[in-house]
């Protein structure tokens, strides 16, 4: 009985441990399975962003290939590169711009583990943006009677307002820029050379130019003399702290970006002005370093006109094949040189100077607030009799004492814009002699001349015209893009006086986005004559005067306005369209293709 | 014939055997389930992690702007630490529409640990309305918004969007933080 009993206990330990291994194994399979769908999961989303860098890669390489091969560039249908290789379709719309579709594929097409898609769009020509109603240069702004802003204005000088004025948004006076350069450094004659960078690997890549300013204050911009070959990146130019004679990589003061189509491929332009998000601060006579960050491109890439003769006695230049390096090597150029460079501080009180029932209905930023109703927030250094949200400062939040002035804005156009668009019309035909324009078609070139309009003839305009007289439009003529250009611009460049009067009106093709700008080119610095007179009411367009005085009168609703200087008179009123910060300025058959912003779609 | 049995030292050995053997037993079992809870965890914490980053920086290039709030008026959801309101450009058959924009909200729900990405078209688009769920175990998000030289920039002038994003995920008892940071620039901007 005993022995039966032993016999029917034995092997229970055996029966618990085949269940435990059993829960252990079990678990162990959960955990494996577990981990395989983590792996998967983990390679397939490193393979995908591969292949989505992959895609942008692909529409890189077919807008490069735009710029270097012409509309000939037909895609490709597939090209390894790293850990994949990447397909790219062109499609067009229109004659000027390209549709790119671009696949990528991980690890390759046939045998794709991920594949993700994006198209673009990239058309001929310039992108600018106007980001304010109104954005005047040096000059400033003078508001008189009722006239009235619809949008945001910056200005380089100061606003004044006058009685029931109005801005509705905001109003923006940079801190005042001194006229002459602080430091500078300028080649002359034999002295002058070219300092190439950008251009070979391990060579010259990032360039530096070391200079000590005369006083403390903000440095509100800087020029440099540069020029292009090909259409290389854009350039990011850094103001540094030294480091033992070099820049120091962890002590970048201020930042700017100097798009690559504001620099011509000569230097038959004046010094390329940059200025930054925010003025820096610099110390009299310490050592600090203007930094041109490019990227590596054997066939596209920079020259930096230099001084043989190293006339400037305030630093000295330096490059790097990687200025963000752990350790960067900075050499000494050789042979020596200086970079031609200019250096212009801040410090010239700017204001904004209103009336009784002057309003401001955004914020206001200015050295100096005086006889303003601001319906936003106040920064400043001094103010008098102003109200913020209804009160007076003091203890009122939404006034901000004590704020650094704006730093000043370029204008959007670059010279290298204007003289692209002038070759390009220049290459189109050249006319002499005036004209009387009426229900005809303009075609791109250059009119040596005067033209004029009137009794409401509509004139349809094939950009880019350049016009080395005055243009004259008056009694409601309509000048108007051709609709074939569909959502791209177009400008017509005027050497002399643009002169609406009577319901001109400028205009697009019809199309979304699509807009006309008269572009006067009238130094008003001198003669003190307007380069725009707008009279009459009824007028409307986007204006621009670079280097002259706008004066609009009576009542007109223009779309954006830029110029040096502008004085709005008896009820203006300028309505700003959101649109304009994005306008693509077609530039004709022999520009470069850009993207145009806006149309990155992942698909 | 004796009776023949156990010895009380058999018996004490036996018993102290078979204890020894036991705690053993219930020592791998509780270590093992330990174990599979903490790695599964693990796995879905990073399940979780790699499809959020990748949901949000989808959704990131494609933006134009970042918006302040949306609705513009009367605002339900800002731009903030913890939400995030993109400006995308609507779609239409032709591709994307000029100036005229759908708003996508990536934000906390009332659960704090779901997050969620919300989008509203405009009337014009073709793109279709969204609420969904990007995780449930959500521990934390924070964006933040750069310039170009990736400093910090208010959220209206961003060009890239930082995020960082924690989750937290708990079977049984047993649970971990797990963290990723990522960022992404604005290819609409």
């Amino acid at each position: 009985m005993d022995k039966n009993i032993t016999n029917k206990e034995s092997g229970q330990m055996l029966v618990l441990s085949i269940i435990v291994a059993a829960l252990v194994l079990v678990n162990g399979l959960m955990i494996l399975a577990g981990s395989q769908t983590f792996f998967q999961n983990t390679t397939y989303t490193v393979a995908s962003a591969q292949a989505l860098q992959l895609a942008e890669a692909g529409a890189d390489k077919a807008l490069a290939s735009f710029n270097t091969a012409g509309s000939s560039y037909s895609g490709e249908s597939e090209t390894a590169l790293g850990a994949g290789s990447f397909s790219v379709a062109i499609s067009s719309e229109g004659p000027d711009t390209k549709i790119i579709t671009a696949t990528g594929y991980v690890p390759s097409k046939t045998n794709a583990k991920a594949k993700r898609t994006i198209s673009i769009k990239a058309a001929r020509g310039a992108g600018i943006s106007f980001n304010y109603g109104v954005q005047v240069g040096e000059g400033g702004l003078k508001m008189e009677n009722s006239s009235e802003i619809e949008g945001s204005v910056f200005s380089n000088g100061s606003i004044s307002m006058e009685n029931s004025t109005r801005i509705s948004g905001d109003a923006i006076v940079a801190g005042g820029t001194a006229p002459e350069a602080d430091q500078q450094a300028l080649c002359s004659g034999i002295s002058c050379t070219d300092f190439i960078f950008g251009r070979f690997p391990n060579g010259p890549i990032d360039m530096a130019q070391s200079f000590k300013s005369a006083a403390s204050g903000y440095l509100n911009k800087v020029a440099l003399n540069l020029k292009k070959v090909g259409s290389p990146y854009d350039l990011t130019i850094r103001i540094m702290r030294d480091d033992g004679g070099k820049p120091d990589k962890n002590q970048v003061l201020a930042t700017g970006i100097l798009t690559s189509d504001r620099v011509g491929s000569d230097y038959s332009l004046p010094f390329i002005e940059i200025g930054f998000g925010s003025a820096p601060s610099l110390i009299a006579d310490t050592t600090y370093w203007i930094v041109a960050d490019a990227y590596q491109d054997s066939s596209n890439y920079w020259m930096w006109s230099a001084d043989l003769s190293q006339g400037y006695t305030g630093g000295v230049s330096r490059w790097s094949p990687n200025w963000q390096a752990g350790n960067p090597v900075w050499d000494d150029t050789s042979p020596p040189v200086d970079l031609d460079f200019k250096t212009y501080m801040g410090g010239v009180a700017t204001s904004i100077i209103g009336a009784n029932t002057a309003l401001i209905t955004g914020d206001a930023r200015a050295n100096t607030l005086q006889d303003l109703s601001i319906g936003g927030e106040a920064y400043y250094q001094l103010q008098q009799n102003i109200k913020v949200g209804g009160s007076s400062c003091g203890s009122n939040p939404e006034c901000h004492p004590g704020s650094p002035d704006p730093a000043p804005v370029p204008m959007p156009i670059s010279e290298a814009n204007i003289n692209s668009w002038k070759d390009d019309a220049e290459n189109a035909g050249t006319y002499t002699g005036d004209m009387i324009i009426c229900n005809a078609v303009l075609t791109s070139g250059k009119y040596v001349g005067n033209i004029s309009s009137n009794n409401g003839c509509t004139t349809i305009i094939m950009p880019p015209v350049w016009i080395t007289g005055n243009l004259s439009l008056s009694n409601n003529v309509t000048y108007k893009l051709d609709p074939s250009m569909g959502g791209a611009s177009g400008v017509i460049l005027v050497d002399g006086r643009i002169i609406l009067s009577n319901g001109a009106k400028i205009m697009g093709s019809g199309s979304t986005g699509s807009y006309l700008m008269v572009l006067s080119l009238y130094d008003s610095r001198e003669s003190g004559l307007s380069a725009i007179d707008v009279s009459n009411g009824g007028n409307q367009g986007i204006l621009y005067a670079p280097l002259g005085l706008a004066d609009i009168k009576n009542t007109n609703s223009l779309n954006e306005l830029t110029a040096w200087k502008v004085i709005l008179r008896n009820n203006v009123e300028v309505g700003y369209e959101t649109g304009l910060t994005s306008v693509f300025f077609s530039s004709g058959p022999t520009g470069s293709y850009s993207v145009i912003k806006g149309t990155y779609q992942l698909r | 014939m004796r009776d023949s049995g156990f010895s009380l030292l058999e018996i004490v050995i036996v018993i102290g055997v078979s204890v020894i053997v036991g705690l053993l037993i219930v020592s791998i079992l509780v270590s093992n389930t330990g174990f599979s809870y903490k790695q599964t965890a693990i796995v879905s914490e990073g399940l979780s992690l790699n499809d959020v980053i990748r949901e949000i920086d989808d959704v990131v290039r494609q933006a134009s702007s970042v918006a302040v709030s949306y609705p513009e008026t009367e605002p339900i959801f800002t731009t903030g630490d913890e939400t995030l309101v993109l400006k995308l450009p609507s779609l239409s058959a032709a591709g994307n529409m000029d100036e005229v924009y759908d708003f996508l909200v990536i934000a906390k729900d009332e659960n704090p640990k779901i997050l969620k990405i919300k989008i509203f078209p405009d009337p014009q688009s073709s793109r279709a309305s969204q609420d969904k769920v990007l995780t449930t175990i959500l521990s934390s998000v924070k964006f933040s918004y750069l310039d170009e030289n990736g400093n910090t920039a208010p959220p209206s002038s961003a060009v890239s969007i930082g995020v960082d994003l924690t989750v937290l995920s708990k079977t049984g008892s047993i649970g971990s933080n797990r963290s990723v940071s990522a960022v992404t620039k604005l290819r609409n901007n």
